[in-house]
């Protein structure tokens, strides 16, 4: 049995988090444990809109609870940097139904 | 949206903590983030105030934590346990 859920090699890198409540939150991870708990330092959330730009709310140093979170991904920030975010406009994630 | 409705953020001082993440805070100020009672509040306003409360580790879904007590760390309890007690905590709740 893997002791390490494979977050050990994103650690200090930025990632993408899609959570349960259809929140999608970037930022540095930088730990995790066996409940995938994360926490993620420089974090923001991403607000998509159909009507307007991309919103970033900055949230700072977060704990997310590893019962919250559906996805955790890489992110490439040079890809990243090149998205135009006042031009992007996509519909906003539902939550997770069970 | 019917998940959102529930979802309260509790903001106040962390006394104590546990394994399984249960959080005792202490001078709390609970606000809700959609309005769910009409005509009683609006988004953010604060509602309840109350000296300490105890909150259950399965109902959390966030917890924001003030930006000064980064350390590195792995285990996310012991984190809390030794770096954040007595610091300002604002956690999201969600209650069913």
């Amino acid at each position: 049995m893997a002791t390490t859920t494979g977050l050990e090699s994103l650690v200090d890198q930025i990632i993408s988090v899609i959570t349960n409540d259809g929140r999608n939150i970037v930022g540095v991870l930088k730990g995790f444990d066996q409940a995938t708990n994360i926490i993620l330092d420089e974090s923001h959330e991403r607000v998509f809109s159909t009507k307007e730009g991309v919103q970033q709310l900055v949230l700072g140093l977060y704990i997310i609870r590893g019962d919250n979170i559906g996805v955790i991904g890489e992110l490439d920030e040079e890809l990243d940097a090149s998205l135009d975010f006042s031009k992007l406009r996509a519909h906003p994630l539902k939550p997770v139904v069970h | 949206l019917a998940e959102l409705k529930n979802e309260k953020t509790y903001n106040g001082h962390l006394v104590n903590c546990d394994k399984w993440m249960n959080i005792h805070l202490r001078e709390v100020f609970c606000t809700s983030k959609i309005c769910w009672l009409d005509a009683c509040c609006r988004n953010g306003d604060r509602f309840w105030r109350m000296p300490e409360c105890y909150i259950h580790g399965n109902t959390i879904k966030y917890l924001r934590v003030p930006d000064e007590v980064i350390y590195y760390f792995v285990y996310i309890i012991v984190y809390m346990k030794f770096v954040c007690i007595g610091t300002s905590f604002s956690i999201k709740v969600y209650i069913f």
